[in-house]
């Protein structure tokens, strides 16, 4: 006679497996079951969904007959490896992208978008009884789509360091690391560096005469025009701030960072932006300081720049829209004519 | 400490050789490119000596890891420093990126690579026992080696066996370890199953 205790173990086993079976069949992931031959035994109705197949069809079937792509496949054979060794195998959505033919709706159906999967190939049972391989398949659309933001947003964020964002030309902070960097290698092959200050030419007066807008355009213009006149690949047109820009030369001395100056020049002349406010010339005009030091010798990056914005200091003071050069200390025109600092500060005053 | 023989050091060498060439061969048709595989030197170790020779010096490590449960017991581990694991992964899934670490995706593909490594290393090992194995799935830590091999220090005996992998691609060379962490009795079944597995061979 059964106890009544075992009656209600028994209804509880059986209402365990129906709330299992339930389970499987309303769970939002895909479930597959392979038996010991490789057929399919359990086929879920996510599944069949997103296979856009009936659990019939499915069942007592191969995986690649149901999915012929699948032939000589890596889920074919980490399902083989399932069964057979007993381990397990994770497929990642980068490295297999999608492996079986599952959309979220008609219409990614017709497009031809499937669902990135990722799938876990797990099996079942082990030791003496037969062995089972379950596939669950999990969409990861969601996560790939927001990864795929993360990495446009850090590629975004690395470019905003390097980029000055208004005028396009290199960030400050992009022309110190790079200072740093060539001045060490200058340091090693004993090679000059040239450094060049550049102002755009009563700049402030071109602001109150067009607004800011307008200044913020003619800055840009200036600066793709400095910046097209840099011939090597390894010159760098930075903004230092506000109006002034900053170009560093690697391996360049003082003759070649005179005829890089004029080349600026000339190039931000052809312009030809108005500039009715200007004193200088009818359009917007630039000054440049140059200056070149041997780090080798001991020059510093401090030592450079600061002669540079000396020199510059003084092509202001002479009158704008010229190159004022710094050698040895002393100042010269880019024609070699030599000017006596003290002369300059004269003239500023 | 504990020391295998010429002869077992080399036929478990060989063992070995023959899972990663697996895996090599399954990396490279996944991702269309040549990969080479290799474990070069293999040696028991206690953990406290292990330390001394793990990848990073306490630098961050990546480590994918699988408990395997059968006649012989073993948590393998296989170990990459992180910047190393971060080029390849990047280049074997062409991503410009300059993130520091490991994305979500780039985790779970590198865990895959592990999966796949480390069931092919297994695979002759439950040959030679001729039984089975269970296999946990695999799973994806970044610490120190300490971290990523979270061993537990209480435990006494505890033997690691690690071989030095170099895994290469293109220009590409990434050196890592594979680690099984066993306690001595379990390592000692494995030896005797070498032996056996030898003399069949010798026969």
């Amino acid at each position: 006679m059964m106890s009544k205790d075992s009656i209600s173990d028994e209804s509880f086993e059986t209402s365990k497996l129906h709330l299992a079976e339930l389970v499987v069949r309303e769970a939002q992931i895909g479930l597959l079951v392979l038996d010991q031959n490789e057929l399919i035994v359990l086929f879920n109705d996510w599944l069949a969904k997103a296979a856009n197949l009936d659990e019939k069809e499915a069942l007592g079937k191969e995986l690649t007959q149901l999915f012929p792509e699948l032939k000589e496949s890596r889920l074919q054979s980490a399902v083989t490896t399932s069964l057979q060794m007993g381990f397990p195998a994770l497929l990642s959505q980068s490295l297999n992208r999608a492996p079986l033919p599952l959309f979220a709706g008609e219409e990614e159906r017709k497009m031809g978008i499937r669902i990135e999967q990722q799938i876990q190939v797990i099996p079942l049972g082990s030791g003496d009884g037969p062995r089972f391989s379950l596939i669950q398949i999990s969409n990861v659309s969601v996560a790939v789509k927001r990864e795929n933001m993360l990495l446009e947003q850090a590629k975004e964020l690395k470019r905003n360091l390097i980029i000055d964002g208004l005028t396009g030309v290199y960030s400050r902070r992009y022309w110190e690391e790079q200072t740093l960097i060539e001045l060490r290698k200058a340091r090693r092959a004993c090679l000059p560096v040239a450094m060049i200050m550049l102002d755009v030419d009563l700049f402030k007066n071109y602001n109150d005469a067009y607004g800011h807008q307008e200044g913020d355009l003619c800055l840009a213009l200036v600066a793709k025009a400095a910046a097209s006149a840099l011939k090597r690949p390894r010159d760098i047109l930075a903004r230092y701030g506000g109006e002034e820009f900053v170009a560093l030369l690697p391996e360049t001395d003082l003759e070649g960072a005179k005829v890089v100056s004029k080349r600026v020049l000339q190039s931000v002349e052809t312009l030809q932006i108005p500039h009715k406010q200007s004193n200088v010339a009818a359009y917007v005009t630039v000054s440049m300081g140059v200056s070149c030091g041997y780090p080798s010798e001991g020059e510093s990056q401090e030592i450079i720049l600061s002669e540079a914005d000396q020199a510059l200091y003084i092509a202001k003071a002479m009158g704008r829209n010229q190159v004022i050069i710094c050698k040895n200390k002393g100042f010269f025109t880019v024609d070699d004519i030599p000017l006596s600092n003290p002369l300059a500060e004269r003239k500023h005053r | 400490m504990f020391i295998l023989n010429e002869l077992q050091q080399d036929a478990l060498l060989e063992i070995f050789n023959i899972g990663v060439g697996k895996a090599a061969a399954a990396l490279s048709k996944m991702t269309s490119e040549e990969v080479l595989l290799s474990v070069p030197t293999l040696e028991f170790l206690e953990w406290e000596e292990a330390k001394a020779h793990l990848p990073g010096n306490g630098k961050v490590i990546c480590g994918i890891s699988q408990r395997f449960d059968g006649p012989f017991n073993t948590e393998a581990v296989l170990m990459f420093p992180e910047e190393k694991s971060l080029e390849i992964i990047r280049y074997i899934l062409g991503v410009d990126s300059t993130l520091e670490s490991l994305t979500e995706m780039e985790q779970e593909a590198l865990c895959e690579i592990g999966n796949i490594v480390l069931n092919a290393c297994m695979a002759p090992i439950a040959d030679i026992f001729s039984a089975e194995f269970r296999a946990t799935m695999p799973e994806y830590r970044s610490g120190t080696s300490e971290h990523v091999l979270s061993v537990d220090v209480e435990e006494t005996n505890r033997v690691i066996m690690l071989m030095l992998v170099k895994l290469q691609m293109e220009k590409h060379e990434i050196e890592g370890y594979l680690a099984f962490l066993s306690v001595l009795p379990d390592i000692q079944r494995l030896t005797a199953n070498v032996d056996r597995f030898i003399s069949e061979f010798t026969k």
